[in-house]
């Protein structure tokens, strides 16, 4: 880039990055999305499906993610232990209440190409349902990516100067009552 | 073809007082035999030419053989009248029935590894078999006219006409008397006139009573050259019909092999080389006006002069005669490589300004190296030109040898030429390369810290930008440098000293205005008038 020495460069351009990405109220799909750009070595620029230029990505706050509409009852996660009578089926509600990790694990796994360098990249996902990270993952971290849902706010997490500060649209009278 | 006959009764019938011998009848019964055994194995193989003559120099072409042989080696013609002696061509006699059944006949085709069609000896390839004269008797014509159609089958066949040379002298006149006094008679057609064929080989040039030893000994001597001839006829035909064969695959990739295994041989022992007028291109090629004289001295090493003395030497030939009077390299080598590096050096001067001393040396030494000369030298073809004792030339003969023709060119033309001539082909050796690559230096850090000191900026603090993998095996920093709270260059490293030592050499690259993203170096510009240079600097 600038004048970097031959060695130099080279380093910096085939080092592999750690990001984190906060998965607290987003919808697991788009961070699934999100990740599996950056396990595949997509958002280089050097590229390569056999250059093994994937990037490890962490996610944290798994327990705290937020499907949209139905889903947490109406999502099915089927599974077949190979024997018979072994066909499982939980729904998200289940399958979050055993293992809060499990859904963005189940969702990145079927976003990846379906070839052996899956489980490799799966092996550079790192998840955890909250925000307690072990210490030698917390050094190796590069950069935390932006969250791909706006999170709304709750009227009860606003302070009393934002409400205040807030335009009304109308004043009432004092004695309007609003039902 | 018919069975062979005894020809004793027909030739002990005929002549009395010439009687061959019975020795010479039985040469002459055995040749017979392999003439016609032979003859049948060659007339397989053999084409038949157009013309055949006899008498060289004063004949006058035949006409009346016919024209447009078909191609065919095995189908043969016979011509209207084959004429044995003599230049009028006016003989009253009808064609013989017997030739018409020797022409009808019918021959399969066979296929045939032939030698190229057309044998090109000379014009009129075999004079000797010219048939010129007419013979003055009826049954000779018969004979001769069939034995015409004979003689061409053997007339490619230096061995049939070295029998006939050799074997057929001792039987003269009075055999093909005898031969010819047969054919009328109830014998078969072919071997009477074999038998008077080979004779006719000899005896053709008069009528037989006209024949003369003097006559004999000429046409031997034809005989000889002709054999001599064919030889060399079929060695090259063999020759190029090997040429024209097609290399079959398997033998490809072992002729390939062969050839790269093949030691590397100097150009000038190979075919085509006129080192004279290869010195003459060499200058032409790169457009520059050299003298003769002096381009050619600097091609001369002093380990040639030493080799070749000791070859001349050991020849033991006068030394006065054979001296070599070959002027070294060396002194125009030295002219050149210190022409050279002052050239470069006030280019240096002028290109990067802030550069140090140090460092535009460091770029000179590296551009005056003996790989860089040598691998110029080499895509310059001077490798080709260069009189060496060994081959491939070593590289430091290269490099002196280049610098010679820089100084052959500054002899020639003047610095201004040899200056743009060392900028063109020198300067573009950078390209790709960074500073630091060719110029070693151990503390950068410190380096930058007396740079800087010298444009009274305050040394610069390393902070950490970027990191990522740091618990890894394989972890990056990026290490940035802040003079005044601000950054002036940032580095990439394993560990925290790599980045900061990169960072340290990314400042000095950007100080020295050697960045990568610099300007490209600026051929078009004239440089400096270097005459007055050298003359304000003695040199």
């Amino acid at each position: 880039m600038a004048s970097y020495s031959r060695a130099a460069q080279q380093w910096a351009t085939f080092a592999r990055s750690w990001f984190l990405i906060d998965g607290r109220m987003q919808p697991p799909g788009k961070i699934a999305a999100l990740t599996v750009v950056r396990l595949e070595g997509r958002h280089k620029p050097v590229y390569h499906a056999l250059s093994d230029c994937g990037d490890h990505v962490v996610i944290i706050n798994t327990r705290h993610i937020a499907f949209s509409g139905n889903k947490w009852e109406q999502k099915v996660y089927s599974s077949h232990s190979g024997y018979p009578g072994g066909f499982k089926q939980l729904t998200a509600v289940q399958l979050h209440q055993k293992d809060p990790t499990a859904i963005v694990k189940q969702a990145i796994y079927g976003m990846l190409p379906k070839n052996l360098h899956r489980r490799t990249m799966m092996q550079r996902l790192h998840l955890f349902p909250e925000d307690v990270i072990p210490e030698n993952i917390q050094k190796n971290l590069l950069e935390e990516l932006p969250q791909p849902r706006q999170i709304p706010k709750r009227l009860d997490e606003y302070t009393q100067e934002e409400i205040d500060a807030f335009p009304r649209v109308w004043n009432p009278p004092q004695d309007y009552h609003m039902k | 073809m018919s069975k062979r006959t005894r020809s004793d009764s027909p030739l002990g019938r005929m002549s009395g007082p010439t009687f061959p011998s019975p020795a010479a009848e039985m040469a002459e019964i055995n040749r017979l035999q392999y003439e016609m055994e032979y003859t049948e194995g060659i007339s397989q193989r053999m084409r038949v030419p157009e013309k055949l003559k006899v008498a060289p120099p004063t004949a006058s072409l035949e006409q009346s053989i016919q024209e447009g042989l078909p191609n065919a080696s095995v189908t043969m013609q016979v011509p209207e009248r084959i004429v044995v002696a003599g230049n009028s061509e006016d003989i009253p006699f009808s064609r013989p029935p017997d030739l018409d059944l020797l022409q009808s006949t019918p021959f399969k085709p066979l296929a045939l590894k032939t030698p190229p069609r057309v044998i090109s000896l000379s014009e009129r390839p075999l004079d000797f078999l010219d048939l010129e004269k007419p013979p003055p008797q009826t049954p000779q014509n018969e004979e001769v006219r069939s034995v015409g159609r004979l003689k061409r089958e053997r007339s490619m066949s230096e061995n049939a006409a070295r029998q006939n040379g050799q074997l057929v002298r001792n039987d003269s006149m009075p055999v093909l008397r005898g031969g010819s006094s047969a054919t009328t008679s109830s014998n078969p057609h072919h071997d009477n006139t074999r038998s008077g064929l080979s004779n006719l080989d000899v005896t053709i040039e008069g009528t037989p009573d006209d024949m003369t030893v003097v006559d004999a000994a000429s046409l031997r001597r034809q005989i000889i050259k002709l054999n001599r001839r064919l030889q060399l006829l079929e060695e090259e035909n063999k020759e190029r019909a090997k040429r024209e064969m097609i290399i079959k695959r398997w033998v490809r990739a072992y002729l390939e092999q062969q050839r790269l295994l093949a030691p590397p041989a100097r150009r000038s022992e190979k075919p085509n080389w006129d080192y004279h007028m290869e010195i003459r291109a060499f200058s032409h090629r790169l457009h520059e006006n050299f003298s003769l004289d002096l381009l050619k001295t600097a091609f001369v090493n002093s380990c040639y002069i030493n080799s070749e003395t000791i070859r001349r030497q050991n020849l033991e030939l006068d030394k006065e005669v054979v001296a070599l009077n070959l002027q070294d390299n060396r002194k125009l080598s030295e002219q050149g490589l210190s022409f050279s590096r002052s050239y470069l050096v006030r280019c240096f001067e002028e290109a990067y300004p802030q550069l140090p001393p140090a460092g535009i040396l460091a770029l000179i030494d590296f551009l005056t190296t003996e790989d860089v000369a040598s691998y110029v030298a080499k895509n310059l073809s001077i490798q080709d030109l260069t009189l060496c004792a060994e081959f491939p030339v070593p590289s430091d003969v290269l490099h002196r040898t280049f610098f010679a023709v820089i100084g052959a060119l500054l002899g020639s033309s003047g610095p201004q030429k040899t200056g743009i001539f060392v900028q063109d082909f020198l300067i573009p050796q950078l390209i790709g390369k960074d500073l630091f690559e060719i110029w070693k230096s151990i503390n950068p850090m410190g380096l930058l810290v007396e740079e800087l000191a010298k444009k009274n900026i305050s040394a610069p603090e390393p902070r950490l930008t970027r990191k990522s993998g740091a618990s890894t095996v394989l972890p990056v920093y990026f290490v940035g440098l802040y003079c005044d709270k601000k950054m002036i260059a940032e580095g990439p490293g394993e560990t925290l000293l790599a980045a900061e030592e990169e960072a340290a050499r990314v400042a000095l690259r950007k100080l020295y205005g050697y960045t990568e993203n610099r300007r490209p170096w600026d051929y078009s510009k004239p440089r400096r008038d270097l005459g007055v240079e050298k003359a304000i600097n003695s040199n």
